[in-house]
Parts: C-alpha cells; structure tokens; sequence
C-alpha cells in the first residue's frame, strides 16, 4: 500500500494509551509510550510534540529525530497544552490549545509568541496547522458549552482570512489536489472544500476523525474511539487509508491506542532513530529503559494509582508564597506554593481518584461562590508522606467585585476536599476582588 | 567548602555519573558518565558520553527549571574539555581536535587561532574575568595567566590537577594521587591553598560550581514536564513488573482490545451448599496482564462468577453478585477478596466458575478459560 520506502508514524494522545507508534504495511510497533500530540516531518527530520498539561507549570517538550535518535530537544516555557508543530524552513511553528496562541522557536532555542487569538482560557481550542501559501490554522471555536456546536473554522494566520466555517471540531487541514481537506472531526466526516470555502465533497467514519496523510495514490485517515463508547464505537483507533481520488476505502489498520492525534508518512530508516531516541548504546539503554533521557531522575517508588483513601491517611500542610491579596473579577493568577504531605498515603494526580491542589472562594457571608468554576492543578510530581514539594497553581477571580476568602488546600476528586477534614489541612487569605 | 556548591562528574567504587557536594557530604545527582561541565552565567553545560566508541557525545544545557536543551554532538566523540564563554562554547576531545558549538547546535572545526590558549586538550582550564586558570599536570602546578597569556602567578600541588572550577573568589581543583580524590579549595587571585578535601571517589573528570538555584535545575534534570514526569514514573512501574502496558493508568474505560488480561484465580471451592445461601468466600486474584485493574466507572472490573448446569447452560443469569476489587491491582501483583457467592434456587449439580468481569465489556474467562477457577458443586 505504502511505498516501499516509508512508514507511517502515528501519534497517540489519550493519557492511557497514548504513544508514538510505527505503521509498516499492516505491523504496528509501538515506539513507546510518551502521549503525543503533533508531529511533523521536514528535511527527513521528525518534530515530536510531547505537550505538558499543568497550565501553572506549563514545560511542553519538542523532540527532534533523525536516522540516528533525538538530535536535539527543546523545553518550551510557557506553553502548556500544545496540540500541533509546524516545521518551517527557518522556525517551527508550536499551537498552544490552553491559551489559543501559536509559538516560534528558533534554531537557537529562543521561543516567542508568533500569534494568539487574544481568547481566554483557550476559549477557541485552536488545534492544528498546516503551510500551504502561508499559515492555516484549525480552531474548535466558542464549542465549550456544547460539544456539537459547528463554531469550528479554517482560516489563515495572521491574517484570520477565513477558508470555511460552520465545522465541528476541525482538525488536521491538508492542501490536497487544489483543495482543503479537512478532519470535521465531531461528525466523524472528512471534508474536501474549494479555496473559497465551498464544500466540495463529504464522507463519514466510524470513529472521531484526525490525523490525515497522503501520498501520491492514497490518503491516510486517523480514527479515534468517541470519548462516549456505544455499542457501534470503534473499540481502537485504527487508519483509514482511502483512494485519493474516489475516497473510497482501501484498508483499515487497527492501532493500539484509542486517539490518534497526527499521522506523517516518513522515511523507513526514520524508524531507527525513534526506537534508539536518547539511547545510543545498549548499555544507556539497560539503565534507561523509559523513553526519554532521564538525566537527574529518580522514579517514583509506588505506582500511581489514585484510589480512594481513608480519611485517617490524608493530611497536607499548604504554605503560600505569597498569597495574593487583590485581584480583579475574573482575573487569572498563577499561586505558588509548597504542600507538605502530612497524611499517610503516597498522592499522586492520576485516576481513578487524582489528588489535585484546589480552591474555593467564599463571600464575606461565608457562602461558597462558584462552585464547579474552581480549575484544578495537578500535582507536579507524587508526594510521599513526610515529603514537600513546590508547586503552583492557576485561580480564577470571583466574577463579581467583594472581599472574598481563599481557601487552597488539596482535593481528592470523588473522595474529600482535605480542609473538611481538618481546617489545618489548607490554607485560607482574604482577597479584595475589584472590577476590571 | 562553606557554602559552594560543586557539582563533580567522576566515579566512586561503584558507579559512574554526577555528584553534588554540600559541605563534605557527596550525594549522586545521576549516573550518566559525564566528560565534561562548564558553568556561564545561569547555565550549566554538560557533556555525556558512551560507552560506545562508535556513538557520539551528547550535550545537555541545564537552568535553575532543569534541562532547556539537548544536543547530540554528532562527529564528536570523547570530549575531554568544554569552556563556556561570552562567544559560545568551545569544546575539545581526546583526539586533539577542539570544536565550535553555535547558539543553534552546529558544530565547526575550530581553527588554531580559536582555541584561545595552546593546549586546551591536554589540561584543564577555566576562563576568569582577566585571565586563565590552567592545570598543568605534569609539573604539579595550578596557573594564573593573563589575558595575553603572560604567568601571573602559579602554586604547587601534592597530586596532578586534572580538573578544575572557580568562581568569584575560589578555584576548585582536583588533584589526582594515588589514593582518593582529592579536592583542594585556593583562593583567588593568588592562588593560596585554603583547603584540602579527600572524597569518596576514584576519579574526577571535571569540576563546576554553581549556585543554589543552579543545582537545584540539575536535580530537577529531565523531569521539567510534569505530564511526561509522571507518565514515565508509571512506565518505569511498569518496566520493573516486566511488562510492556497496554494502557497506563489505573482507569474504569473499556480495556482495550490490545490487552494481554491474564489473571489467576485462586480459590477453595465448596463440594456442597444449600440452595439459595450466600457463600462468603476468599478469592486470591493475581494480575498477570498489561493492565491496571481497577473497579471504577465507566466500567468496572469486579470479581464475578457464573453457575453452568449440565451442557454448560448458564443458570440465574442476573443475580449473581458483583463483588469489586478492594483496590487497583497492578500487573504482577496479588490481592485477596471476600467474595459473595449465591448458590442456585435449585439443587441439582453445577459447576461454579469464578473469575473478573468487566462491566459491558468481557467475562475475562470468555476470553481464556485459564482466567477462572472452576469446581463441581452440589447444590442441596
């Protein structure tokens, strides 16, 4: 199906099953597990979006391949979210869904803010990018509220030009045979529209269209299960590769990950250098058998399972550095702090149960006010007891001018807010919130 | 040593990597075998090597968050010297060449002229604010030079300085002997000796000093993204238990249909019940698959059993009873559950078969009998 000579490499982005992933005709070799969202192939190296969620510690990584392994990586400060990388001839371009911006980083490692859409909160979901005469950007749009909505678009960068609109959840544009085909994802629908934006032609999948390739004779469709399975859903992510004239499909391949994120054809001998990565002998490899270079790690010594623990085993002490003691309504702030793992249990923000450092504002009545708005920050790393560690965290401001109380203090989700079980267990301040 | 921190890429008895000294007390901050260090300004600049003579060296360049940059050196093998500097970085190798590193990662040849002092390969030497500092291991000696290159001063050691680190008003050198490591602290700039320190090391590549916030980056290492911290902690977890996951973390979702879900139930099974009692029965369950079992939602993995009458008819299909695992059961791990069994509404003779169920998902004995303990039961 393939040419001889190329493979396609796959991303995976679910927490759980997420990795980087080898398409040799029908064989499928797992790379390794690192959950990953964009990849793209330029002067047959491979840019690898590794991205970071913790929007207070936002550190995404972007890994360069070549035949031989990682040929240079970079650490992104400030962006956390990341969905898709660009390579460009003299940049490579960084989406950053959490804050609706895209990124330049230079050879030399200097990264500056390219574009950004100006929303808050990554309110637009901007996803993907492709280069065809410019920048073209996907974005989900104003979709918050209701999935379904078809707020989604096509448009050019800087510009904002649109090419389509009315989608829902767009991803993964590609300029193919003189027109845009693009991923309308939550229709399970690959779309085919002229550069004035008519839609040309349509056809819908079984699962959540994303990640496409081509090559001269086909194209290749990543297929994701839907985040609610039915009896119909597809039980894996799996590619579609379709004739690129007709549509029709040619073939599946199951993949063993549930979403795929990109989908880039590569060269074979490109395989070498993702499975060596940071690896370059088999004595590095024995000692660091995980998939990315581990200078300066000691692993944690527990698995991360989260369940539920009994009161008596949590306990937190939360010391602020330093609080904040004005902000305006709907302000976002970046609070750091150090928690102290005081209970008798290792914490760890994964699922089933994840502990996270959490708030809640009160009025000067003492009534909790906006419930269900307070955000959630995951530990940056398992805290055994006895252990501190330093952290931060994102708050949102009350969305009414007041004298408000703070209380920040660690949250098993499902199980306990840690001050309802001991007051000492957080950490309270009062927060003058004025109008914008 | 008073409050300096010094970073040392050498090798103790047993392993080979960085060590961080605070005070007299040597702690390993990792074990990768480090060639080279270089201190600028807030960056520190490491090189590692391999034990391949084929692979070539790799540079890692920390701040106080960690590692920014990696690059591999290609064409670059054995680097036994790196210096960092307002112009870049200038390293040079065991075979006598010395290389320019741009801003960018690529590598040139240096010329002659570059390599601003002669010698650069053969010992060591930190750049000062108006001068050198070079090792001269043969005559035993520590050197200060001018910017033209003119001798300062210079003072007699007891071993062979072989590496060395200095900041504002100290210079670290090692001194090779015979025994230990030894690491003498002189002060600058006349190079007066105020302290001789023997550690617990056979061998010193190089030496940095670094402040705090520097050496807590180099601590910190590669584990700046904590979503991929994390996910690397979980795989490691899994390495350690010999398996390769299917899935990472410990949810509820449907396992996946990649799953390797090989569990072993132990049980002692009743000969004879009465019809309808509720058994309660202990259930040893040992995860031998890629997966972390757990009974959340969406979809719980519980223990479960089923009654087969005569032909393999499954009976009261409906009411039997869901028990959940305690906790998540990772791979290569046991657990032991009370488990409750209701035997038929009618006697007769069946056969019970105990096993994991995942809700809406799969009987894991449908998938490989071997996942149940199976037994004849009368039921009276």
């Amino acid at each position: 199906m393939m040419e001889p000579d190329r493979v396609l490499i796959v991303s995976g982005c679910a927490a759980k099953d997420g990795g980087l992933f080898a398409v040799d005709g029908n064989r499928v070799e797992v790379i390794d597990r690192l959950k990953t969202h964009g990849l793209s192939l330029r002067s047959d190296a491979l840019y690898r979006l590794v991205s970071c969620n913790h929007h207070a510690l936002p550190r995404t990584d972007l890994f360069v391949y070549d035949f031989t392994g990682v040929r240079v990586s970079y650490r992104l400060d400030g962006v956390w979210d990341a969905h898709d990388v660009l390579a460009r001839e003299r940049d490579v371009l960084v989406v950053c869904s959490g804050d609706d911006s895209v990124y330049a980083l230079t050879p030399d490692g200097t990264i500056d803010r390219w574009w950004t859409a100006g929303s808050r909160d990554g309110d637009r979901h901007l996803n993907c990018l492709s280069d065809f005469e410019g920048v073209v950007a996907t974005e989900l749009g104003w979709w918050k509220h209701d999935p379904d909505a078809a707020t989604g678009r096509l448009f050019r960068l800087p510009s904002e030009e649109i090419i389509c609109e009315g989608l829902s959840q767009p991803h993964t544009p590609r300029f193919i045979d003189g027109v845009w085909v693009v991923a309308n994802s939550r229709r399970r629908a690959l779309q085919a529209y002229d550069p004035r934006g008519t839609l040309l032609e349509e056809r819908t999948f079984a699962g959540f269209t994303r990640g496409l390739e081509y090559d001269e004779s086909y194209l290749y469709l990543g297929e994701s299960t839907e985040r609610v399975i039915t009896a119909n859903s597809l039980t894996s992510g799996r590619i579609t590769i379709l004739d690129r004239e007709t549509w029709e499909v040619v073939d599946t391949i199951s993949l063993p990950t549930s979403n795929v994120y990109d989908v880039v054809l590569a060269p074979r001998a490109l395989v070498n250098g993702l499975r060596t990565g940071f690896r370059r002998d088999a004595e590095f490899a024995d000692d660091y058998a995980a998939a990315a270079l581990r200078a300066g790690v000691r692993p944690s010594p527990a698995w991360a399972i989260a369940d539920p623990l009994p009161a008596a085993s949590l306990g937190a002490r939360i010391d602020l550095q330093p609080p904040p003691r004005r902000l305006q309504v709907d302000e976002m702030a970046i609070v750091h702090c150090k928690i102290t793992n005081t209970g008798a249990a290792r914490y760890v923000s994964a699922p089933p149960n994840p502990i996270v450092l959490c708030y809640r504002w009160y009025d000067d009545t003492g009534s909790a006010v906006g419930a269900g708005t307070w955000l959630h920050s995951p530990l940056p790393e398992a805290i055994g007891p006895g252990e501190t560690i330093d952290a931060a965290m994102r708050i949102s401001a009350p969305d009414r001018a007041g004298n408000y109380t703070i209380a920040i203090t660690l949250l098993q989700e499902g199980v306990a807010w840690f001050d309802d079980l001991n007051p000492a267990f957080g950490i309270r301040a009062a927060v003058a919130v004025a109008e914008a | 040593m008073a409050s300096a921190l010094v970073l040392i890429a050498g090798a103790s008895r047993t392993e080979r990597g960085l060590f961080i000294l605070h005070g007299t007390a040597l702690r390993t901050i990792d074990v990768l075998p480090t060639l080279a260090l270089a201190r600028h300004e807030k960056l520190l600049y490491r090189v590692i090597g391999s034990s391949d003579a084929a692979a070539c060296d790799d540079l890692l360049v920390y701040d106080e968050v960690g590692i920014r940059r990696t690059i591999r050196l290609d064409g670059v093998a054995g680097t036994r010297r790196l210096l960092a500097h307002g112009r870049g970085l200038t390293l040079a190798t065991r075979d006598g060449n010395a290389y320019k590193v741009a801003r960018d990662g690529t590598m040139t040849l240096a010329a002659a002229h570059e390599r601003f002092i002669p010698g650069l390969a053969e010992g060591a030497v930190r750049a000062l604010r108006d001068g050198w500092l070079v090792c001269d291991a043969d005559a035993s000696e520590v050197a200060l030079h001018d910017d033209a290159g003119a001798l300062v001063t210079r003072t007699r050691l007891e071993g062979s300085p072989c590496a060395l680190a200095v900041d504002r008003q100290r210079a670290y050198v090692y001194e090779r002997s015979d025994a230990r490591a030894v690491l003498t602290v002189l002060a600058l700039p006349r190079l007066q000796i105020l302290e001789r320190t023997e550690l617990e090391l056979e061998e010193i590549e190089d030496l940095a000093v670094v402040p705090a916030e520097l050496a807590a980056g180099v601590r910190i290492g590669s584990r700046t993204n904590s979503t991929r911290a994390q996910q690397e902690d979980q795989l490691a977890m899994f390495a350690r238990a010999g398996v390769r996951p299917s899935r990472l973390w410990a949810t509820g979702d449907p396992l996946p249909p990649w799953s390797s879900l090989r569990v072993r139930i132990r049980a002692l099974l009743p000969r004879e019940v009465s019809a309808g009692e509720i058994l309660e029965l202990p259930v040893i369950v040992e995860n031998e698959s890629d997966a972390i079992l757990v009974s959340a939602l969406p979809n719980p993995t519980q223990i479960c059993y089923r009654w087969f009458a005569d032909g393999g008819r499954a009976v009261d299909a409906g009411s039997w009873i869901h028990t959940p695992l305690p906790r998540s059961l990772v791979p290569s791990s046991t657990l032991e559950a009370m488990v409750r069994i209701a035997a038929p509404e009618a006697a007769g003779r069946y056969v019970l078969s105990v096993t994991l169920l995942q809700m809406d998902v799969a009987w894991f004995d449908d998938l490989d009998p071997s996942n149940a303990t199976r037994g004849d039961v009368v039921v009276v």
